[in-house]
């Protein structure tokens, strides 16, 4: 099974900071769902930024199925960032179309299903709805694509955990089939039955991966006691 | 408990699937390389710049014809009382701002789109897209150099209908600009069409330098002196080519060569400004580019 990710020796500084340092890690393309776990200022969102192109690496390489980031990988990454960006001045169907547009793996039929599913109004302005159906359009404009990697930044965060529990199965239920997850949470305890694999990152270095069957095995404890164990003095 | 028993090497190493890209064979050139510029992406990125900027500027041509037919027929009646005066008086202050607005507000409208798209939050959906940075600065350019281009046209349009129409504007009759004895030589010719083309294009690419510039400084006042100090550089820079083999410093008594000599030096300074400022954006979005 080749790697959907893989990042060698990759290196991220802001100033003399560092975001990442030196980490190697890669992600299989067994079609599971991956957590990038690791508290606030810890290089999640740097990693993600730098797998989908918006950072480039201060040093090392970072590779998405099999390519250096760019026009190719984005063809067939699907992101959602946790800005959840959208075009303000379109129309919900506007903005169906405008990925229809772009993406060639784009599924109207399914955008348009799960439009109904998630009672996504498609004649309203994108800025006129409310922040929680913002967040729905993007996550289903995201889910519609037949992509091969889905990187989700953060979709959990800021949300009840009813929406939470949703939001979870309506990834599950949608994402392609064989596709890889790549999803960066620091609310462990709610989703760590989903994960297939998980990469711990602590300021900036991946301090543990695997799968959380493996790992609870061995630690003889449950991930999110891990997690709190390995950061308990940050 | 040690934490790093588990930062193995990758254990999924055996590299043998090949990954498939969704993109047309018509996407990769000879050498199978990812071509910059691809006519199927630019099409798709044209055809939202495009419906972006053609209401403001449909909505300017309207107003600005709508103005320019009450001006020539206000300014042909035959006597003016105290309401058609004032009237009249009003609509060539309106006729002078539409006459303004309709190629700025496109220019405008496109700059605004430039810096919302690459660096607000829509720059996530922006560069999520598979396009290269090459075509996203070419399209946001050349659909704004186009519908900037249609205003500035309308505009001349307007001018000379309003201007032939009007019995009293006649007082640019006889002055050097309407002089028709006056001809230019086809070197001037070429040489006017180039700076016009090259200031024309330069107003696109300075300003989305400028955008870059001033995201890519974190201190802002920073962005503004270094502004500040570029425009009088290439104002000195620029004084110095048009003076160049002038008899007095300036535009006095200037011989035709040197003439020739300061046209050539100032297309070939914009030239070098068009490139800097393409440079220098290509390089921010794709090495600099820190959304927040």
């Amino acid at each position: 099974m080749a790697n959907v990710i893989e990042c060698t020796a990759l290196t991220k500084k802001y100033g003399e900071t560092y975001a990442l340092n030196g980490i190697d890690f890669a992600v299989p393309a067994t079609g599971g769902i991956v957590g990038l776990l690791g508290p606030n200022g810890s290089g999640k969102t740097t990693l993600i930024k730098l797998l989908t192109g918006f950072l480039t690496p201060t040093s090392g390489n970072v590779k998405v199925a099999g390519k250096p980031v760019g026009v190719e990988t984005k063809s067939v990454v699907s992101y959602l960032s946790d800005a959840h960006a959208l075009n303000n001045d379109y129309t919900v169907m506007q903005e169906i179309e405008y990925f229809a547009d772009f993406f060639s793996d784009f599924d109207r039929e399914k955008a348009l299903r799960m439009m109904v599913e998630l009672g996504v109004d498609d004649k309203k302005k994108v800025k006129t709805l409310s922040k929680g159906t913002k967040e729905k359009l993007a996550l289903l404009l995201t889910l519609s694509r037949n992509a091969r990697l889905y990187i989700l930044d953060e979709p959990i965060a800021g949300v009840d955990p009813a929406a939470r529990d949703y939001i979870l199965k309506t990834i599950l239920a949608n994402k392609a089939e064989n596709a890889t997850v790549l999803m960066s949470t620091h609310l462990i305890s709610e989703i760590e039955e989903y994960f297939d694999y998980i990469v711990f990152l602590k300021q900036g270095n991946v301090v543990l991966q695997g799968e959380p069957n493996a790992i609870r095995q061995r630690e003889g404890k449950s991930i999110d006691e891990l997690f709190r164990e390995i950061f308990k003095w940050m | 408990m040690d934490v790093n028993a588990y930062e193995t090497a990758n254990e999924f190493a055996d590299q043998t699937e090949e990954f498939t890209f969704p993109l047309p064979a018509s996407d990769y050139d000879k050498k199978g390389k990812l071509k910059p510029l691809r006519g199927r992406m630019l099409k798709k990125l044209f055809k939202y710049e495009f419906r972006a900027l053609l209401p403001p500027l449909y909505l300017c041509l309207g107003l600005l014809a709508a103005i320019s037919v009450l001006a020539c027929v206000l300014f042909n009646l035959p006597q003016y009382d105290e309401t058609t005066g004032t009237v009249t008086l009003l609509v060539s202050l309106l006729y002078i701002y539409a006459l303004i607005a309709t190629p700025i507000v496109p220019l405008i409208v496109a700059l605004g789109r430039y810096h919302k798209h690459f660096f607000k939050d829509e720059g996530y959906l922006t560069f999520s897209i598979p396009a290269s940075m090459e075509e996203h600065i070419f399209a946001k350019h050349v659909s704004g150099m186009a519908a900037t281009f249609v205003g500035l046209v309308a505009t001349v349009i307007s001018a000379i209908v309003v201007y032939n129409a009007v019995p009293f504007m006649d007082f640019f009759e006889g002055t050097i600009i309407f002089d028709p004895t006056r001809t230019l030589s086809p070197l001037t010719i070429v040489e006017d069409a180039l700076i016009s083309l090259e200031w024309f294009v330069g107003i696109f690419c300075v300003g989305g330098a400028l955008t870059c510039l001033w995201q890519g400084f974190h201190k802002k006042w920073h962005a503004v002196v270094f502004g500040i100090g570029a425009y009088l550089l290439f104002m000195i820079i620029e004084v110095l080519a048009v003076s160049f083999g002038s008899d007095l410093f300036f535009f006095f008594n200037r011989d035709p060569v040197g003439m020739h000599v300061g046209a050539w030096l100032s297309i070939v300074l914009y030239a070098a400004i068009i490139v800097l400022c393409v440079w220098y954006e290509l390089r921010t979005l794709k090495y600099k580019l820190n959304l927040k």
